[in-house]
Parts: structure tokens; C-alpha cells; sequence
């Protein structure tokens, strides 16, 4: 067929045919996803979504300081318990399941203790106990960013 | 002496694998000149050709009509055989064994946007286990993970749709090449 004559005088819904693609050219966007593309959308939104909820968390330093000066550097991969001495007796720092937190303090307030878990880029001080531990960001070399 | 003269002659079908491929290198190359905030996620937008040629004309000028591009494409902007390249081009063979699979899917069931979104999928993951296994053995990849499948799922649904959109069009250009 010339091609001048299939400007208005062939269907979209008869091309569409020849191409494998059984909707009408006038439909939605909603017509050119199949059922089974919606199958693996969601899908991979599932897993894309699963990766996000069960991604290691990126900060994954701590940094452990007694009196100001650094007492451990570590990650969170290993789960243990350090205790740190102070002038007030020990600090236990525990790190469990990729998380760190200050699980026993002889400070009085015990402010640090009641923080918790911390998420990242936070840290927990104990002042009369001079220990404090932060979360931060790994850091990347320079071949990534 | 007399002057020998070669001469290729060039099908009709090898005339369209080559015009095809040539879109899928204007699309690289035209993505390349996008600025994009983070590194290694671009749209993709070669393979829209691919996944239309896919469709049109089989598997075989498919997997013409991608390599070409990703060689030409690596030759045009300076990265044939570097890392880039080789990472392009075990992406693109890894999504064309999964479209030769995926095609034969039940029509009526999987469209362009499934295909797309499969191809994109299999071609960031490829290109992550390279990067994990060859690349940088010693960095871990796992935090960056599900933002280049999120990214993945979503170029691969907005290409899929533009194919949708696109073969369901009608296509004067096409006819008037076989015509001539």
C-alpha cells in the first residue's frame, strides 16, 4: 500500500494488530500494560520495595570516644558488647542486628541509655561518664564519588 | 594493473538493521548529553529501539540492532573497551537472552511494558554483578541496590510505555521504506 493513502485511511487498531498489539490505538495508557505486565510491575516493585526495607542501613561507623579521645572505630556487621570505662565506672555499648545503642551507663539521668537505639548521623552522650557514641556515614572512596 | 573494485552489497534488511541502529545510537548518544544528578542511572532510551525491533522484526535483528549500538554508541562518545563498555555491553547481552525468553511469552498476556521492565531489571543487576565481581571487589554494593532497581523500574516502564505508544501508532515511515 503507498504510504500517502494510510494517513487517515488505515486504522490504528488494524497496524496495531500487525504489530502484535491487540488494543485499539486510541486507548489509554492503562490498555498498553497486559495482565501479565502488571504481573511483574509488581513484582518488581515488591522486591524493589523489600530491598529498600531490608537495605543495611548506609551509616555503618560507629565511633566510640572516651573523654574526647576515639576508644573504638568499628562497623556494625558484628554484633558484641564494648565496655568502655570511664571516670564513673563502665559504659556497655551493644551493637546487635546492625544497630548500636548504650545498653547500661552508671550515669545518674541516664539520658544516653533512654535514647536508645540510634539511627543514623545520631550519637549518644553520656557527659558524667565521658563516653559518647556516634553513627555516622561509611565513607566512600573516592572511586565512587 | 587494473583497479579492483569491492563491492558490498547491502540487503534491504541489512539497510534497516543499519538505519535502526543508527536511532539506537542518536538515543545513546543524545542521553549522554543529559546531565543526570546521579551517576550510572540514565534512562536507557536505546532500548525502546531494541524492544520496537524486537516486536517488528524477531529476535536476530534485535540482537543486530543492540550490539551495533552499543559498539558504534561506545566508539562516538570515547569509552569502546573501557569499563563503561564492557559493562554496556554485558548488560545488553544479558537483556537480549532474557527478551529471546520473554518474547515467547503468551502475547495476549505479556506486552512491551513486561518485556521492558524485565530487560531493564536484568541489565542493572548484570551490570551490578560485574561491578561486584570485576569492578570494585572490595566495595559493597548492597546500599545502592534498590535505588538502581527503583530506578530501573522506572525506565523500564516509562520505555516500555513509549513502545505501547509507539506500536500502536500508525507508521507511514515504515511502509514508505519497504515501498522504495
Amino acid at each position: 500500500m503507498p504510504f500517502w493513502r494510510s494517513q487517515g485511511g488505515i486504522s490504528a487498531s488494524a497496524n496495531a494488530g500487525a504489530a502484535g498489539v491487540k488494543r485499539s490505538g486510541r486507548s489509554q495508557a492503562v490498555h498498553w500494560i497486559y495482565p501479565g505486565d502488571w504481573l511483574i510491575l509488581s513484582a518488581g516493585l515488591a522486591l524493589v520495595a523489600g530491598l529498600f526495607l531490608r537495605a543495611p542501613a548506609v551509616a555503618d561507623r560507629v565511633t566510640i570516644k572516651q573523654s574526647g579521645h576515639t576508644f573504638l572505630e568499628t562497623g556494625l556487621r558484628l554484633d558484641r558488647l564494648v565496655a568502655v570505662p570511664g571516670p564513673l565506672g563502665t559504659t556497655q555499648v551493644e551493637i546487635h542486628g546492625g544497630r548500636v545503642r548504650i545498653k547500661a551507663d552508671p550515669s545518674p539521668r541516664q539520658l544516653c541509655v533512654k535514647q536508645g537505639w540510634l539511627q543514623a548521623g545520631e550519637a549518644a552522650v553520656c557527659l558524667p561518664n565521658r563516653v559518647s557514641v556516634e553513627l555516622g556515614r561509611a565513607a566512600y572512596d573516592s572511586l565512587n564519588y | 594493473m587494473t583497479a579492483s573494485t569491492i563491492e558490498l552489497r547491502a540487503s534491504l534488511e541489512d539497510r534497516r538493521i543499519a538505519a535502526l541502529a543508527a536511532a539506537g545510537i542518536g538515543l545513546t548518544l543524545a542521553e549522554a548529553a543529559i546531565p543526570l544528578p546521579i551517576p550510572g542511572i540514565k534512562p536507557g532510551l536505546a532500548n525502546i529501539v531494541t524492544l520496537l525491533v524486537l516486536y517488528r522484526f524477531g529476535w536476530g535483528a534485535a540482537a543486530w540492532v543492540s550490539l551495533l549500538r552499543i559498539v558504534a554508541g561506545a566508539l562516538f562518545l570515547g569509552t569502546f573497551l573501557t569499563p563503561t563498555f564492557v559493562l554496556s555491553l554485558t548488560g545488553g547481552l544479558a537483556s537480549l537472552l532474557v527478551l529471546a525468553a520473554a518474547i515467547r511469552l503468551p502475547q495476549a498476556w505479556f506486552g512491551p511494558v513486561g518485556l521492558s521492565l524485565l530487560a531493564a531489571f536484568v541489565h542493572i543487576a548484570t551490570q551490578l554483578a560485574v561491578v561486584d565481581v570485576w569492578l570494585m571487589p572490595h566495595v559493597s554494593l548492597q546500599g545502592l541496590l534498590p535505588w538502581f532497581l527503583a530506578a530501573a523500574w522506572l525506565t523500564g516502564l516509562a520505555n516500555g510505555l513509549v513502545v505501547a505508544r509507539t506500536m500502536n501508532l500508525p507508521q507511514p515511515e515504515c511502509r514508505r521504506e519497504v515501498a522504495a
